[in-house]
């Protein structure tokens, strides 16, 4: 299903907005902490990663004050594990909810927290500040993988959504996992990618959180290299990259081949964020800078 | 009578599909005093926060207060200057945390600026100089050809990350090593023209492709350019993105037709003081430095801190300006120019005095009055917005509504003293009292007033709140012999933040409720003429 077809060029703005939806594996292993970081599980960072990420979006969307911040995303977070099966994420006045807007998030979280946060003052001294860090939902870590029925999920709710949105950016799904789930996902995959907005196919994104002390793989081209079946089925499963987000990849540093992917093995905390940020990332937002 | 080249300005602008004009995040500003012309273009960066805002402090900087020297370095200084500005305007205290880490970001900007001295009579030909940093672009024509087009030459240029403008100065410096300078001669039926960068860029394809886009733009009036840029922009041929072009003819006549209002420079509201009023006496202090310092009034030496460089100056980039003709001749000149200077002192040494005495000529009463009158009307509004059309928040509907019947087309004056977060448009009050009255600038034909108005909100049919705030009403008020004042543009700032953590100003946090149909709306005030003329 890796190759994809189409422009991935429509502008994302408030009458196209683009859709981003995260699966987050809920599993009991994720509550055991990432190969050489003893600190925190990684259920705990891959819940930070994806609230800090929400904020950025809202972030992003935010342009004047008293405006509000514009709807240019649709977002949902489903979680799948054994406690609560598969579904919405959302706490707090959103619970219950798939996608919401933008200004939902911006509206309803399910508490605001403060955390310190190390900043460079003027002078370039490293120096502690606190920040308001909001958060819309909680880390979770027990039971078994239900993978395939979470990728089930994410097509029902994106059937709907990129009927409603045919000229938009068509939706980019992540899944974060870190361990093999009961039955295969891969047709559950296949049928989610299979999806299109008239810009193109659903683009499905893997990452792969690290349990072995090994270096990550990001954004490979082939699965030469992947250590076992289980990440050459992921990889597999991943959508390639459109060229606009190579082309960042490449200002990133990246190596970037014809036929790079949306996958990550073996991610530590900080390859993850990069990974997210980056598969996230649109150049085409209303107001940006565009390409020529 | 002299017979003066004619030099002509005149603005074209479209905001983006979805926009107002009033969120329109391109800037322009010009002013033209006796001596010398200075226009500016600023593209505000859409995804950063408050770049309007940016954009026109910039904008309103450069024409005013342009950099003391065009230089990498001095235009760093002069950035952040603008940027205390642009830091004291964003409400902190009020933000959200999504704000509040946007605001942190900072904000960015292109910036496109040039200037010339005004000409002397008769005069066919002069020096420019222009400075850019970005991809918004000055070209200049002659006989439909450009001859000059900076800082980008090719529609091939133009690309995802133009080099910008920061609030935040380690942002800017990574960039002010693309700073462009230049100077150039114009001749009589030159025109310039300051642009955008989507449009700059269909500007530079067209003339590659062999087609001569300064005919086709020349014959544009306001409305067919908005229905050219909306076709262009549908058919993929432009970006979708604000377009602005402003134009200078030098004794070439423009088709163009929204001439738009000169920034006055000892006027705007929270910018950096300028000791002077705009009359600058350049060409006197382009000679004093290149000798001694003179025995000038120490008010000309602080306005030179505030000068771009001048005939006879090294400019940026090691180029020397045109030094003029023969030595004699200069001499005769820079006497005239020395009397022309005095007395161009003298008159903004008055100015200054009347404006800070507040013992302006007679005429000024009835602008204050009339300026007062239509500052509180303004504040006195009542709120009461019309229902929300399905899809519009009711602030929108407002907002809609507001714009339409109190302030004709002078938006800008009522989107900030609205641009903040309403309880249900529906019940809102105002009481207003007029605190301080000051005229920056009076004349009999034109008044430049700061108002100071306390503003008190209620909501008596939902909640039993209060916001109290202090706004500054910015007027510029223009008339004609023997007629009313009018206000011919402005600008509401909010001076004093709300208090009582916002009361009825509060976040719309619910879904609306439907409203009520409305009364009809009160009577549409067409424009914005205020009496108290002839007293």
């Amino acid at each position: 299903m890796a190759g994809v077809t189409g422009t991935y060029l429509a502008e994302i703005n408030r009458l196209n907005p683009g859709c981003i939806l995260f699966l987050l594996d809920q599993s009991a292993s994720m509550g055991d902490t990432f190969a050489g970081d003893s600190a925190v599980p990684k259920a705990n960072a891959a819940a930070d990663a994806i609230n800090k990420l929400l904020m950025d979006l809202v972030i992003r969307c935010t342009q004047n004050f008293g405006e509000g911040p514009r709807n240019y995303f649709d977002i949902g977070v489903i979680g799948y594990g054994s406690l609560s099966g598969v579904g919405p994420c959302f706490g707090g006045k959103l619970e219950g909810r798939t996608l919401v807007s933008i200004q939902d998030l911006a509206a309803n979280q399910l508490r605001v927290e403060t955390r310190a946060k190390q900043v460079v003052d003027a002078t370039g001294m490293p120096v502690t500040t606190t920040v308001r860090f909001p958060v819309w939902f909680d880390p979770v870590a027990y039971g078994g993988t239900p993978m395939a029925e979470a990728l089930q999920l994410a097509k029902k709710w994106l059937k709907r959504w990129v009927a409603a949105h045919r000229t938009s950016y068509p939706p980019i799904v992540i899944n974060m996992t870190d361990g093999e789930p009961y039955t295969s996902p891969v047709r559950a995959a296949k049928a989610l990618a299979d999806l299109r907005s008239d810009d193109g196919n659903v683009l499905l994104y893997n990452l792969h959180l690290s349990s072995l002390a090994r270096a990550p793989i990001t954004f490979p081209a082939s699965s030469a290299g992947l250590p076992d079946r289980y990440a050459t089925m992921l990889f597999e499963m991943s959508s390639e990259v459109p060229p606009q987000i190579q082309q960042e990849l490449a200002t990133e540093g990246y190596l970037v081949a014809p036929g790079t992917r949306g996958f990550a093995f073996n991610a530590d905390a900080s390859a993850m964020l990069q990974f997210l940020d980056i598969g996230t990332r649109l150049r085409n937002m209303e107001g940006a800078a565009g390409e020529w | 009578m002299v017979n003066r080249m004619e030099i002509q300005y005149g603005a074209l602008q479209s905001p983006k599909p979805g926009s107002t004009a009033a969120q329109c995040e391109d800037a322009f500003a010009y002013s033209d005093s006796n001596t010398m012309s200075i226009a500016a273009v600023c593209d505000g960066a859409g995804t950063a926060f408050e770049s309007r805002l940016w954009a026109r402090l910039l904008a309103d900087a450069f024409v005013t207060a342009p950099p003391p020297e065009w230089t990498g370095a001095a235009v760093l200084d002069w950035a952040d200057t603008v940027a205390r500005y642009w830091q004291k305007e964003i409400p902190w205290q009020h933000l959200n945390p999504f704000e509040e880490e946007k605001a942190r970001q900072g904000s960015a900007a292109t910036l496109v600026g040039m200037q010339f001295a005004v000409p002397p009579p008769h005069a066919t030909t002069g020096t420019w100089q222009c400075l850019a940093l970005g991809d918004s672009c000055l070209f200049q024509m002659r006989q439909g050809q450009p001859v000059a087009a900076l800082p980008l030459q090719r529609s091939a240029d133009f690309n995802a990350h133009p080099p910008l403008l920061s609030t935040q100065r380690s942002i800017t410096e990574q960039y002010i090593g693309k700073l462009v300078t230049y100077e150039g001669i114009w001749q009589t039926g030159d025109t310039f023209l300051l642009m955008t960068d989507a449009i700059a860029a269909w500007f530079l394809r067209e003339g590659e492709q062999g087609t001569e886009p300064w005919e086709f733009l020349a014959a544009l009036d306001e409305r067919r350019f908005a229905q050219f840029v909306h076709e262009t922009q549908t058919r993929r041929l432009m970006r979708t993105d604000d377009v602005t072009v402003f134009m200078i003819g030098m004794g070439a006549p423009l088709s163009t037709r929204r001439v738009p209002l000169p920034v006055e420079s000892a006027a705007r509201p929270g910018m950096p003081p300028v000791p002077l009023p705009p009359v600058q006496p350049e060409r006197v202090l382009a000679g004093q430095r290149q000798g001694d310092p003179g025995p000038d009034d120490s008010r000309l030496s602080t306005a030179q801190q505030g000068l771009p460089p001048q005939r006879g100056q090294p400019l940026p980039g090691g180029q020397t300006a045109d030094t003029g003709r023969g030595g004699g001749r200069k001499l005769i000149r820079s006497r005239a120019a020395l009397i022309a200077a005095a007395c161009v002192v003298l008159a903004a040494v008055v100015a200054l005095v009347l404006a800070s005495t507040g013992g302006p000529p007679p005429s000024s009463t009835s602008a204050k009055t009339a300026g007062t009158q239509f500052a509180k009307a303004l504040a006195t509004y009542p709120y009461q917005g019309r229902p929300a059309k399905p899809g519009e928040t009711p602030y929108a509907a407002y907002l809609s509504a507001l714009r339409h019947s109190v302030a004709g087309q002078n938006t800008a004056i009522v989107y900030r003293l609205v641009g903040h977060r309403l309880a249900p448009a529906a019940s809102l009050r105002s009481q207003a009292t007029v605190g301080s009255v000051t005229a920056a600038q009076s004349t009999q034909s034109r008044a430049i007033l700061y108002i100071v108005v306390h503003q008190v909100i209620t909501a008596p049919h939902t909640v039993p709140a209060t916001t109290r705030r202090t706004l500054l009403v910015y007027l510029v008020m223009t008339r004609r012999p023997g007629q009313n004042w009018l206000v011919k543009t402005g600008q509401t700032s909010l001076i004093a933040p709300i208090a009582q953590g916002g009361g009825v100003l509060s976040p719309v946090t619910s879904p609306s409720r439907p409203h009520p149909p409305a009364p009809p709306p009160p009577a549409v005030k067409k424009s914005v003429t205020v009496t108290g003329g002839n007293q």
